[in-house]
Parts: C-alpha cells; structure tokens; sequence
C-alpha cells in the first residue's frame, strides 16, 4: 500500500487501537455479552406475511379480504389409511373414532367445524316424497356388526363425501380440521408449531401402526414443519465450524490462531443476531442463511490477518508488532472488500418482499460488525497470544516454497494459456446462456414448494391429491360487491360465466362458489332432478337454494364471495395463464357492481410473488453490478481494471442461471438474492488479487512476475476464503427444506466458481486488454 | 415496476390462452351480461360438464346440457354447435334430420334447421312474461264474459274463483317483470317441422304451429290447478304423455289437442317416461318408483327396481328391454318379465338420460358429461367421475 494518506489514517485508527488495548477487550467483552443476551433472544418465525410481496396489487386485495378467507384455508387434513382393507372394518373404524375425539381436544381446533366420518355434522341426505330425509353417516346403533358397517358404507355413497372425507378408492378417510386462527377462548394466537407436535404426538405417533397409516397436510403442519427445519439448520451451523476449524489448523498449524479466527468469527455472529433482535428485525428460514455468511466472510478475513501475522513474525517481528504490522498492512483491502460486501447485499432492498430485505439487512450488518470482530478485535487479541511457535515455524518451511499451483496458475498470464482459458470459458459461457434461456420462474415442483418433494410432508399431501378429488394448488379471485349484493342474481350470473370461462382455461382443474352451491341447492330442492341445476333469476328461489352455505363461500356483510380455482400445478406459466385469463375476462365483462380481484390462496400469493420477482430480477442485476463497477473503478480508476475483476464475475452469474436451468431450480424468493450475495462477495477475490497486481505493476514487473508475485501474497488466502465460503454455505444443501438447499448449492458454486474465476480469468483478461505491456 | 406487468401479464395471456380468446373473439366489452343472449364459449370440457339430453337423429347424436352446450357427433369425434345462449338446456328434440329444437332455463327456445351444427334462440322468458301476461288476460275477459252470461250461481262461483286465479297469475308476471324470466322450460315434443309442444316449470305449456315463428300458451288444457312443474313430454304418432309434479300423468290421443288426467300411479313427482315398440307406456321418478302400463295409461303395474335412487329417463333397446337411468350411476335394465338388472355406472354419477348406441352399447348423460356403458374410463370420464363425486 503506497497510498500516503491511507497510511496516514491506517496509522491513526492503528495508534488508536494498539496504543489502549486492554480497554478495548474490556469494550467488546461488555458489548459481547450484552448482544449475547440479546441474540438468545432470537427466534425463527415463518411468518407467511414476509415471505410475499406486500405492495403487489394482488396480495393487497388478499390483505383486504384476509379475516374473511381466513377460513377458507385454515384447515388441516389428516387422512387416516387402512393398509389392508377398505375403511368398512370395525377396528379401522374405532380407531377412526379415537382419532376424531383426540384431534377434538387439541387447542386450536375448530371443533364445531371439525369434521369426519365420527362428527354428527356429517350427514347423508336423500329427497323423498316428504321432502328431504336424512342422518349421520355412522347409523344409529352402530356397534361394528357387518350390517351397521353395510348400512354406514350406503350412508357414506349417498353422504356424497366419497372424494372429499372418503378416499375414491374407499382405502382412507380424512378426518378434516378447520383452526382458530385466534383462540376464541383465550384470545391467544394459534401457536403453529406447537400445534403441529401435538398432531405428530397425539395422532401420528399414537396412532400409526402395521395396518393404519396417517397422512398429515395443511398449512399449519406446513409451517410447523418449516420451523422445525429450520431449526435443525441450526445444527448446520456447528457442523461448519467443526470444518472450518480443522481447516484453519491445517492452514496455520497453530491452534492459538485458529481458535482466535473461530472465536472472532462467532462474535461477529452474535452481534450480528444481537443487534437485528434490537433493531426489531427478526430471523426468517431465508435470512437463517446470513450467519453462515457473517461467520465465513469473518474466517476469510481472519485467515488473511493471522496470515500477515505469521508472515511478519518469521520476518522477526514481535507479537504487538506483527499484529499492528498486519492491521497496517490489511485495514484499507479488508476494508474495501467488505465495503462492496455490505453494499452489494444493501442492493437486494430494492426487492419488495420482507423476508429478503430482512435479508439484505442482516447481512448488511454482519459485514459491518465483521470489520469490528475481524480487522478490529482479532489482531488485538493475537498481539496477546502471539503465533504459536509451531506455527512460525511452519509458516518457515513454507515461505521458500512455491506452490505448483501457483505456478499453474500464473501461467494464464501467457498469451497461448490467456486465449485458451478465454476459448473455454467462451464456450461455458455460451452454453449457460444457452441454458438460461430455460430458467423458469417459481416453482417447479410438485405440492408444497418449500419442503423437498421427498419429504413427508409432500408424501402426504400426494397421498391425498392422488386419493381424493382435490388439488392442493389454488388460487382464489374475489368477487367483491356491494354490502348484501354478493349473491344478488346479477352477480351470481356473472360469476357462473366467469368460473366456466376459467374452467376452459389450460391448467385448471375444477372451480368453485356459491354459484355452485347455488345450482347444487336448485338441484336438492327440485328433488333431485339435474334440469335444475341452473341459477335462478328469483331472489328468494335464490336464497333458497343457499340455505347452507360452506364457511368461507361468503363474507359477514355478503360484499365478497371467493372464486375457488383448482390448479394442476403451480408453475410459474400455470399461473401466469391463469392470470392472463383472468384479465382477459375483466377486460370482455365489466358489469357495475361486481369486480373480480386477484388473487389469494397458495397460487394466487404465488403469481404475485412470481411477477415481483420476475421484474426485481434484472433490477437486481442491474443494481448490484452497477455498484461493483463503482466501487471497482474507485479503488483502482481504470475501466481495463474493472473490467478484468467483473467479467469473471459476469461469467459466474450466467453460468449459475445455467445450472439453475438445468438442476431445475427456479428463480424465487430463495434464489434470487443468492445472485446478489455471489457477485457482492465473489468481487472480494478480484479486488485482493488485482490489488497486488497494481502494486506489482507499479513496481515495474512484467505482468507473469506480477501475477507470481500477487499469487504469493494473496493466492492462498484467496484460495482458502472460497473454500471456507463455500463449505460455510454447503452444508446448507443437506437442509430439510428445499430452498434451503437451493441456495446451498447455488452459493456453494458460485464462491467456487467465483474463486476459480478470479485465479484464471484476471489474468488472462489482463493479458487480453494488455494491461501492464507497457512495463513488460 | 409493478404497474408495467399488467400489460405484460396481459400480453403472455394473449399467448397462452389463444384456444380461450380465439372463440371469445369479440373485443366489445359486455357491460350488461345476459345468459339469454350471451353466446356460448367454445370449450374442449364439454363432455365432461353437466349434459342433459341425448338423441339419435338420422346417423348423428346430438346432447345438450349447461352453459348452452350442445354436442354432436356423426362419425369421428364430438363436435360444439354454435349456439347463440348460454342458459341450461334441458332438452332436445328433433322433427327431422335437419330440423330440430331445444329448451332452456329462462323460458329459452333454440331451433337447429341445419341438424344441429347451429342453434339460434326462437323464443325466450321475457316473450314468455308477455305471452302469458296476455294470455290471462283474455282469460279474463271471457270469463268474464262467461260470468255475465250465466245465471247459474254455483257456475259463476267457479268462475269467480278462475278469474282471481288468472289475476294472480298476472300480478306474478309484473312482479318477474321487475327481474327477469326464471321459468325454465323442462321439455319438448316435436311432432313435425312445424308443431311443437314445450312443457315447463309452474304448469307451462306451449304449442307452435309454424316451425316456432309464434308460440300460445296451452296450460288450461291440463287440469293443474296447482301449476305443478311438468317434466316430461313424450309419445307415439298422436297418444302423447305428460308426466309432472307430485304425480302429474296426461295423456292425449289426438295429438296434444285435448288432455285426459290419469289416474297415477305415484304421488311423488314423475320425472320421465317412454313408449316402447309394442306401445306400452314406461313411466318413473323419485325414489326407485317405476310404472309400466299396457293400455295407454289407464292402469299401471309397479316394477321392483330395488334401487331408492331418482330415475330420470329412460329408452327402449333393439332386444326389446327397457333401459332406465337415474342417480348414484344407476342403470336399470327392465326385460318382458319385468326383471330388473341392476348396474352401477363406477361414477357413481347422477344421469339424465340414456340412449343404445349398439347391441350392449350405450351412451349417457348427466352431472359428468357423456357417459359410455360399458364404462370406458378414458382420462376425461376419470376427471369427470371425480367432479362428480364431489
């Protein structure tokens, strides 16, 4: 470093910390504690309201109407499978029964809603001369003879539950529980995980044997499984730090320098979680990710300061001295580099979705606070403890050597290896550009997103799409009117062609309503016969026939009845065909008094959190290289420079579209700020190894010496932060949950590729744009 | 950002869904939508959604069902007629192999004269809230008319009492008139390219004689004092049936000119019924309950279907059995004994209607669309099983 005024000021932030520095420890010991406190504080929550865009126009429709939907879609189905037999068995039966008292008595429960085969609310009904006759599915009497199970199995064809409690193939029935989002009792709020162990504990566990399988889906069960996950990410985190320890060892051969980096690096997570417990934000599945970072991005810098150290110590420094010599000779590159970390992770705010801007400032903060732990505490503490002599004299034995790799690498600089490394990566790049066009947007998967497909929980939710007449993938439109108008005949007329033009529309299954319930009600009320099975024009026929409303078909004051579109699947182009056809709709019919808003339930969230992210997606791009640029072109003021340190960055990006494309992973909520995350730290590499090569090329080396010279510097330590990154983030890929994983793999390629990048890219394109001839 | 993908959205729906808009077409905004006279959407579901009535005419069969849609089918596959309502038809009936009709909710008459390819509307509820409006009061007229000719105290009483009715009748109308027809028509007889009968909800009853230019309300010829709902019209040459509401039976031998009340069988409501080869009359409805009668409806024999479902309709097949179907898939085969063979289609559906397509062969319709016996399960017949067990 030959700038004079950063000395100057690395001098005065270097007096100011070396010259007290047992008051300093004091400070962080305190400030340790205290954030520590705070950070035992932290707990995961899986709010869904973070995880969708909540200025979207569909998601504010949906917020309009929430309390009224809430119904609609708070409902837990645990289906109960009898492995060998159908449902018409009497111990199946008592089970069945034992089943629906022990899911009464959980909390939560909706018990006047709850429904099952065992609940009297479950009734067949028959029209007779008389008018309409009816029961309880289980006959009166039954006491599991073969003549109550005959008439229970009548009941049950004639209930018209088969496909709904009863599976088509009569081999499980689901016993349905509809939840209180707010105990009506106590006016305390549904804990869902704690809901969901009582369902595993009480049913699953309790009840599951050789011949009865349960099968538990639900949105409750979802975000219990969620948390659980996500808690067992946490296990994830001591498993980085086991491997990151040996691999420091293995580094440093010095346990003192290894446990000072590991124990700075942990500091810096516990502040960071301190603080964002302070500041009010909380920590979410995705942002779970940003400890991992804080505490990798910590043990990169670490590495660099206790390999300064090292250096300066075989060099004969003393221990203060080699620690003030390191923080001199670091300060203005660390600084730098985590600058366009912070930076780079501060652009993902321009994504409208809580959940990532939670994100984009934790991570944003991690940095920061690594600058305090890492550049800071570290060499403070090592001015203490000093290098192990077992460390000196490794770092001894390898100063004189220089690695083959090295070597390999260094010879990009050539103009024969330049043009061939170029060649290839040409080639690479055109084959991710090829495959990117294939990224889709969303998800891609089968049930629920968010968990893998081979989770149980899917596993269930395929058990019951593959046995009942019900997809799990809906988007809801709400038909809004004037207070009391929602089943005025106008309305209802209107709505039955809408929900036929959606029917006609590929990708939908079924579509319900009150208009349904209305022609259903017409059909029991003209005894049975289909050639009712019509909207009627008379308001009071009309109410007639909507005696019996399903909860949720209607709000309180009648101004909103939800259209019920079922899905085959939630692809992002299932959904934007769904949402073309509904505004196709809205532009051909526009009737006064009814509007037809998009979009809730799970797809409808989906489209509007897809068509964000879709837009976001080349903002973001735009935005966080626009700022590495910056920042690049600030610290080294050449545009050859910049773009020598970007390009391989550029590469790295279309290269993981590529691979997103061809692993099927889409672009959402997960992915999408893990592009960000890759080229704010992946630009770290660049500007340590072009930092030295400067240096070089002021010094008047020929560009190959040049590069040697910055490989020995900065080459192994840039090889060791991507690896330590890139095992940080990997372990991520074992997670429970499936973006979870997505984002392992993806960051996990990405530091590689990144680093890899920079070994063999910034050479050859220095070659390429002939920086350093003149000097050669 | 978020307001310039609308027009996005919109553009990638223009994409997608072409099969939706190339039907829909018409870029004119509906403002003001009326089942009676929107046409109907083209569909590629609509032998799986709610079909009513099938029938044979020439070499083509022809079903008709919700959302104005009717199919047909000479040798390849269904086709979708171009229909210009979109209300529930309830039935269809032919008078040749071009000319044919069909009814509908809403007091809705459609007439084919190209054998079904296209349907334009004839007739509809708001004509019918007029013609019945006029209707009565004639009636009125001449009763009253009658009412001062006549010297008869006990006459004049009845007569009275017939007025009152017809201006019950009417301010019934003036009431519809604030919202609109609600009366469906619930079946047709076509006695040839130029007569008509169409029977309806409350007692209608109207009859063409020029191809379904003009329509006259018929009604008073049933004795229905309680304008009952009437199901079903049917018959050979001139002995015509009429079977309705709490069982209501008619029958005409001179071509719907005069009606003669039966004495029914059944009290519960009748919804169907079909002469077969040998000229018996087949009659059934609510809970099971089936009829046969050898001379014209003058006495009837119970059949042990052993079935309480509804029956709807019924057919005659070349092997001289009766074919009847009804709810939860039921069909029931009647042989010269009156044997009963009962079968249960696997969707478990409710039917509409039945027709023999070949020896052992037959076609259905209902809540699922088009059913086959024996039961193909082709992917649209599994889709439809499920919706109709839902």
């Amino acid at each position: 470093m030959d700038n004079p005024s950063a000395n100057k000021s690395a001098g005065l932030l270097e007096k100011l910390l070396f010259t007290v520095r047992a008051p300093w420890l004091i400070v962080f010991l305190l400030l340790t504690l205290f954030l520590g406190y705070h950070a035992s504080q932290v707990r995961p929550d899986a709010s869904l309201t973070k995880m969708i865009p909540t200025n979207h126009p569909f998601i504010q429709n949906y917020f309009d109407y929430q309390d009224d939907l809430a119904s609609l879609g708070n409902v837990v189905r645990v289906a109960v499978e009898h492995k060998d037999g159908d449902i018409f068995d009497p111990e199946f039966q008592q089970k069945l029964q034992e089943i629906t008292d022990e899911i009464f008595f959980i909390p939560g429960v909706n018990r006047s809603g709850l429904r099952s085969l065992w609940t009297p609310n479950v009734r067949w009904m028959e029209v007779t001369e008389e008018g309409f006759v009816g029961g309880p599915v289980i006959p009166d009497g039954y006491d599991g003879s073969e003549e109550s199970l005959e008439q229970l199995r009548t009941n049950v064809l004639r209930s018209g539950e088969v496909g709904n409690l009863v599976a088509n193939n009569f081999e499980s029935t689901i016993v349905y529980v509809p939840l209180d989002e707010v105990n009506p009792d106590t006016g305390e709020k549904l804990d869902y995980q704690q809901f969901s162990e009582k369902l595993e504990t009480l049913v699953r566990d309790k009840y599951q044997s050789d011949n009865i399988e349960i099968h538990i889906t639900g949105f409750a069960k979802l975000i219990g499984d969620l948390i659980e996950g996500a808690e067992q990410v946490g296990l994830f985190f001591l498993l980085a730090i086991a491997i990151t320890l040996i691999m420091l060892y293995f580094y440093s051969r010095c346990w003192r320098s290894t446990f000072m980096v590991l124990s700075c690096s942990i500091i810096a997570v516990i502040w960071q979680l301190g603080i964002i417990k302070l500041i009010g934000s909380g920590i979410n599945p995705y942002s779970m990710l940003v400890p991992f970072l804080v505490f990798a991005i910590g043990v990169s810098h670490g590495v660099q300061i206790i390999n300064a150290i090292g250096i300066n110590r075989v060099a004969g420094l003393d221990k203060v001295a080699a620690a003030r010599a390191a923080f001199r000779g670091l300060y203005i590159a660390g600084l730098t580099a985590l600058a366009s970390d912070a930076i780079g992770f501060t652009t993902l705010m321009v994504i409208d979705i809580e959940v990532i801007k939670e994100l984009a400032i934790a991570a944003s903060i991690g940095v920061a606070v690594v600058v305090l732990t890492n550049l800071g505490l570290l060499p403070i503490l090592m001015s203490y403890l000093g290098t192990s002599d077992n460390g000196v004299a490794y770092q001894k034995k390898i100063e004189g050597e220089r690695h083959p790799l090295f070597e390999f690498f260094a010879k990009f600089t050539q103009p024969k290896w330049a043009y061939s490394a170029l060649g290839v990566a040409l080639v690479m790049l055109a084959w991710g550009l090829v495959n990117s066009q294939n990224m889709a947007i969303g998800d891609l998967d089968k049930g629920a997103p968010e968990l893998r497909p081979d989770s149980r929980y899917n596993q269930d939710n395929a058990f019951i799409v593959d046995n009942y007449s019900s997809s799990t993938d809906i988007f809801v439109v709400m038909a809004a009117s004037a207070p009391e108008q929602c089943i005025a005949y106008d309305n209802l007329e209107l709505m039955e062609r809408f929900s036929w033009h959606m029917e006609n529309t590929s990708g939908v299954q079924d579509v319900k309503s009150v208009v349904y319930v209305s022609k259903m009600g017409m059909f029991g009320i003209n005894e049975g016969n289909l050639k009712w099975f019509s909207l009627n024009r008379n308001q009071y026929v009309i109410n007639a026939s909507l005696s019996r409303i399903p909860d949720g078909l209607i709000n309180n004051d009648c101004s909103m009845a939800p259209v019920i579109i079922y899905l085959d699947d939630h692809k992002a182009e299932t959904l934007e065909n769904v949402v073309a056809s509904v505004n196709n709709f809205n532009q051909n019919y526009q009737e006064d008094g009814l509007e037809l808003l998009m979009a809730a339930g799970n797809s409808g969230i989906e489209a509007a959190t897809n068509s964000v992210i879709e837009a976001a997606q080349n903002k973001m791009l735009l935005w966080v290289y626009g700022v590495v640029v910056l920042l690049c072109f600030i610290t080294f003021r050449s545009i050859r420079t910049v773009a020598c340190i970007v390009l391989p960055l550029a590469f790295t990006t279309v290269m993981s579209q590529g691979l997103m494309a061809v692993l099927g992973i889409g672009i959402k909520v997960a992915t999408l700020p893990v592009i960000a995350l890759g080229v704010g730290i992946g630009v770290d590499y660049g500007i340590y190894i072009y930092s030295k090569v400067k240096e070089g090329l002021e010094q008047g080396m020929s560009l190959q010496d040049t590069y040697k010279h910055s490989l020995d510097n900065t080459g192994k330590a840039v090889g060791f932060t991507g690896l330590t990154l890139a095992i940080g983030v990997a372990t991520w890929i074992f997670s429970p949950i499936k973006f979870q994983a997505d984002m392992g793999i993806l960051l996990t390629f990405m530091f590689l590729w990144n680093m890899l990048g920079a070994l063999i890219l910034i050479p050859a394109l220095a070659r390429l744009f002939r920086v350093g001839n003149k000097n050669s | 950002m978020r307001l310039s993908l609308t027009p996005l959205g919109v553009l990638l729906g223009a994409i997608f869904s072409t099969t939706v808009l190339a039907q829909e077409g018409d870029t004119t905004t509906i403002t003001d939508y009326e089942v009676i006279s929107a046409p109907v959407l083209s569909s590629d579901r609509i032998k799986s959604e709610v079909l009513i009535e099938v029938t044979a005419v020439g070499p083509r069969l022809v079903a008709v069902g919700a959302h104005g849609n009717i199919l047909w089918k000479e040798d390849d596959d269904w086709q979708q007629a171009d229909v210009d309502t979109s209300v529930l038809l309830t039935s269809v009936a032919f008078a040749n192999e071009q000319i044919g009709w069909g009814t509908g909710h809403h007091g809705v008459i459609i007439k084919t004269e190209d054998g079904g390819n296209s349907w334009k509307r004839q007739f509809d509820g708001f004509e019918l809230m007029k013609l019945e409006k006029s209707y009565y009061e004639k009636r009125i007229a001449k009763l009253n008319e009658q009412i001062e000719s006549s010297d008869d105290e006990e006459v004049v009483g009845e007569l009275e009492w017939q007025v009152e009715e017809a201006q019950f009748q009417i301010s019934n109308i003036e009431v519809a008139e604030e919202e609109g027809p609600s009366k469906p028509f619930l079946d047709l007889y076509a006695k040839n390219a130029r007569e008509a009968l169409a029977i309806g909800a409350y007692g209608t009853f109207l009859k063409t004689e020029d191809g379904g230019e003009s329509w006259q309300v018929i009604s008073h010829r049933l004795e229905n004092p309680n304008g009952y709902h009437l199901n079903a019209i049917f018959g050979q040459d001139d002995d015509l049936y009429i079977m309705g509401e709490a069982g209501l039976a008619f029958a005409s031998n001179d071509g719907g000119e005069s009606w003669e009340t039966l004495n029914s069988p059944y009290r519960g409501s009748l919804f169907g019924g079909h002469v077969d080869n040998e000229g018996r009359l087949w009659v059934y409805g609510l809970r099971g309950n089936a009829f046969v009668s050898e001379d014209k409806g003058q006495n009837f024999t119970t059949i042990d279907t052993g079935t309480r479902v509804n029956l709807s309709a019924g057919t005659t097949t070349e092997s001289g059995t009766q074919l009847i179907v009804g709810h939860s898939g039921t069909i029931l085969e009647v042989d010269e004994q009156l044997n009963v063979t009962n079968r249960t289609h696997p969707s478990g559906s409710v039917m509409t209607d039945i027709l023999e397509v070949s020896d052992g062969e037959w076609l259905m319709t209902g809540r699922s669309g088009l059913l086959h016996w024996p039961a193909k399960i082709t992917e649209e017949e599994a889709l439809a099983t499920q919706q109709g067990a839902q």
